[in-house]
């Protein structure tokens, strides 16, 4: 089983046919998939420009975090659902996209990154909850987080512009 | 009763009998159209940056209405929630005004011409108007609701109608590719 065998399988299910067959209900997908990344990114942000120090400093980094995570990650899960349907209807042609390859790396690192954060930076957050010195390691995932979402969001967004040309 | 396609072909028949199409064209013949038009990367970079203040607007205003709610921001008055915030959502708009305009300038006719886009944008001034008379009013009652877990009644109501109808902005914005010119 190889990539493109099971992007041909998923496209010609009965999913994947009824999806791609109706004019109205790819988009109406598309439109909770867009609802879903704008609050992920924009939550996340908030959590990124505090880590950074630029914004958000009346509130801890613990208590913002508490704020924002069930969100990200309901909205997250309401993203990867409604992006896997829209893959699903078109599946041939989103697997060898270029743009949505690096979307699909960009989704890692970001990943990777918030793992990597959560598993050691974090274990020091009591220290730096409240006070200005924010360490170097805390603002590099901010950074880092901030500058991947954005290019997950172009790199969808030239997708939906290159779809089927490198058919 | 008329059906919501009906409505679009109404609304599109209406528009062409406007002077909409002849300035639509006027604009997609200025050279900072064209230059947009030439360059392939030129109009996703506008979008993906429509979508970011998107992200920073809703989000920030969410906050807002989720804390009204009494189901996010716990802890807190809702008068630092809405300091924290609201400048976010103000500022996200100007930003969203100033892309939105950069598409319409990219793809006048794309844009003018088709109904989705002016439903869209009765959507937003709806909004933003709701948006202030809900400022006033929650100005105006801030003892009542500066300590409690979540808003009074109306005020519950005017968060959850600003979340639905900033779903609807989102909603009819993609449709904006989709609906028939």
């Amino acid at each position: 089983m190889n990539p493109t065998t099971i992007a041909q399988w998923l496209q010609s299910s009965a999913l994947g046919d009824y999806i791609s067959a109706s004019a109205w209900v790819f988009p109406t997908i598309e439109s909770i998939h867009v609802i879903a990344i704008v609050t992920v990114v924009g939550s996340i942000a908030i959590m990124d420009l505090r880590l950074l120090g630029w914004a958000f400093r009346d509130r801890a980094v613990t208590e913002l975090s508490r704020d924002m995570l069930r969100w990200t990650w309901a909205a997250f899960a309401l993203a990867a659902i409604t992006g896997l349907l829209l893959f699903i209807s078109r599946a041939e042609s989103y697997i060898i996209n270029p743009y949505f390859q690096w979307k699909m790396a960009l989704l890692t690192l970001a990943g990777l990154n918030m793992l990597f954060f959560h598993l050691s930076t974090w274990r020091t957050v009591a220290n730096w909850d409240s006070t200005a010195a924010i360490p170097v390691s805390a603002r590099a995932a901010g950074g880092l987080s901030l500058a991947f979402w954005i290019f997950v969001v172009f790199c969808g967004r030239v997708v939906g512009f290159t779809l089927g040309v490198y058919v | 009763m008329p059906s919501f396609i009906e409505v679009l072909l109404y609304l599109g028949e209406w528009i062409r009998n406007s002077p909409v199409p002849e300035l639509s064209l006027w604009i997609g013949d200025q050279p900072l159209s064209l230059w947009m038009g030439a360059n392939f990367l030129a109009i996703p970079i506008l979008q993906s940056l429509h979508i970011l203040a998107i992200a920073a607007a809703f989000v920030s205003a969410l906050m807002i209405n989720l804390r009204i709610l009494g189901i996010g921001g716990e802890g807190q008055s809702l008068g630092r929630t809405v300091t924290r915030y609201l400048p976010w959502t103000w500022a996200a708009l100007g930003m969203l005004t100033i892309t939105g305009l950069g598409l319409v300038i990219a793809e006048p006719v794309r844009e003018m011409m088709n109904p989705m886009f002016w439903i869209k944008l009765a959507l937003v001034v709806g909004l933003i108007v709701l948006g202030i008379v809900f400022q006033i009013a929650a100005r105006r009652n801030e003892g009542s609701w500066a300590t409690a877990d979540g808003g009074a009644l109306p005020m519950r109501a005017g968060a959850a109608a600003i979340i639905v109808l900033w779903c609807g902005i989102i909603f009819a914005g993609r449709w904006i590719a989709y609906a028939p010119v």
